[in-house]
């Protein structure tokens, strides 16, 4: 039993470190891309960052307004919010085949949080892995959709880390993004990202609760994860003891454990592998089949 | 305990955090750019019910955070 443990202990600290990881690379090219101050695909279409005036604003489009006819919808779709359309239908379609890898590798949002998060000592973070996130998830979403129709008001830009993280890294280069931090909205934002981003146990509580392309990017992600063919994160039971020692490096909680016996929530899950490289039994795998 | 129980557990528990999720939405705009519901003379009360209801998902929270608590499992997986 003690060489099994040592075993275990040993394992997890022989894992690769994160920032040695090809993900944090994977992260570091999806800032460099997206983020200021280079901003290199959104500077390609003459947007000065990811938020800019809509172009590839990922949350903006799917917002239907009371009063607007279709006509003019289709309109914004193809002549606005051309790019962040393309964006979300692309993330939503290899989501559903090969799961998010989008969010785990690729966003620039949720890569500053969780890369910010690994800085912070493990003792003041928050934890909110005892939220079921899923819940709260398509709780507010239901509200985000809702509300414009009615008129009663929107949330878009107003609770959005896509404005804020590319406003955080272009501060420095420039004064109207660093006068933003100065004003109310500014500074909710940055408290958010404080509370829900960096302060959180993964770095991925807005992720997990409020990210509105993550919602839809899950609900594909657990479609997908009912057809045979399509590849998610998954757990051979007959390799797995229950130890539990992948609980603990999941950024979005997917992974729980109920009696001894592991499970993987599609909704949260994003294929970062952190708990494929702890695990001492290889009993964590990534590929067809995976549920 | 029965399946049929749990079930119901679990699907309560859903109601309620969506709940949680939907007010913090709807106190975002409220709180962020005033309702837009004219009938309505003040966003008081949506900001006190949706404060409330948040107030006690963070007690919940800070509670689990500072005595340790198991990580959920919402019945999704």
């Amino acid at each position: 039993m003690d060489n099994n443990n040592q075993k275990k202990r040993n394992n997890y600290n022989s894992a690769p470190g994160f920032f040695r990881s090809k993900r944090f690379l994977f992260m570091l090219l999806g800032m460099i891309l997206f983020l200021p101050p280079l901003s290199i695909l959104p500077q390609l279409t003459g947007e000065i960052n990811f938020c800019g005036s809509g172009t590839w604003c990922p949350r903006m489009f799917f917002l239907w307004h009371k009063g607007e006819t279709i006509s003019n919808y289709l309109t914004s779709l193809t002549r606005t919010y051309y790019m962040g359309v393309i964006l979300v239908l692309g993330v939503v379609i290899v989501t559903f085949f090969f799961g998010r890898y989008w969010c785990s590798h690729v966003c620039p949002i949720g890569g500053v949080t969780e890369i910010g998060s690994k800085v912070i000592p493990e003792g003041i973070k928050l934890n909110y892995s005892t939220f079921p996130a899923s819940a709260v998830r398509y709780g507010y979403l239901s509200v985000y959709l809702i509300a414009p129709i009615f008129a009663i008001g929107h949330l878009c830009c107003n609770y959005c880390n896509f404005l804020t993280i590319p406003r955080l890294l272009g501060a420095p280069f420039n004064s109207g993004d660093m006068s933003y931090f100065l004003r109310t909205p500014g500074i909710i934002n940055l408290g958010l990202i404080a509370i829900l981003g960096f302060l959180a146990k993964g770095g991925r509580a807005y992720c997990n609760f409020l990210c509105p392309v993550g919602a839809l990017d899950a609900l594909s992600n657990k479609i997908g994860s009912r057809l045979g063919f399509t590849k998610r994160m998954g757990i051979e039971a007959n390799k797995c003891d229950g130890c539990g020692i992948c609980v603990k490096p999941c950024p979005t909680w997917a992974i729980t454990l109920e009696d001894k016996l592991l499970k993987i929530n599609q909704f949260s899950c994003i294929p970062c592998k952190e708990c494929m490289i702890v695990c001492p039994n290889n009993a964590i795998y990534y590929g067809r089949g995976g549920r | 305990m029965t399946r049929a129980l749990q079930s119901l557990i679990r699907f309560k528990d859903r109601i309620f955090y969506s709940l949680i999720g939907s007010s913090a939405a709807a106190t975002g705009i409220a709180l962020s750019q005033g309702c837009k519901v004219r009938s309505c003379s003040a966003c008081y009360g949506c900001i006190a019910g949706g404060s409330f209801i948040l107030g006690f998902a963070v007690f919940k929270m800070l509670t689990i955070h500072f005595k340790g608590g198991k990580q959920s499992s919402d019945g999704m997986s």
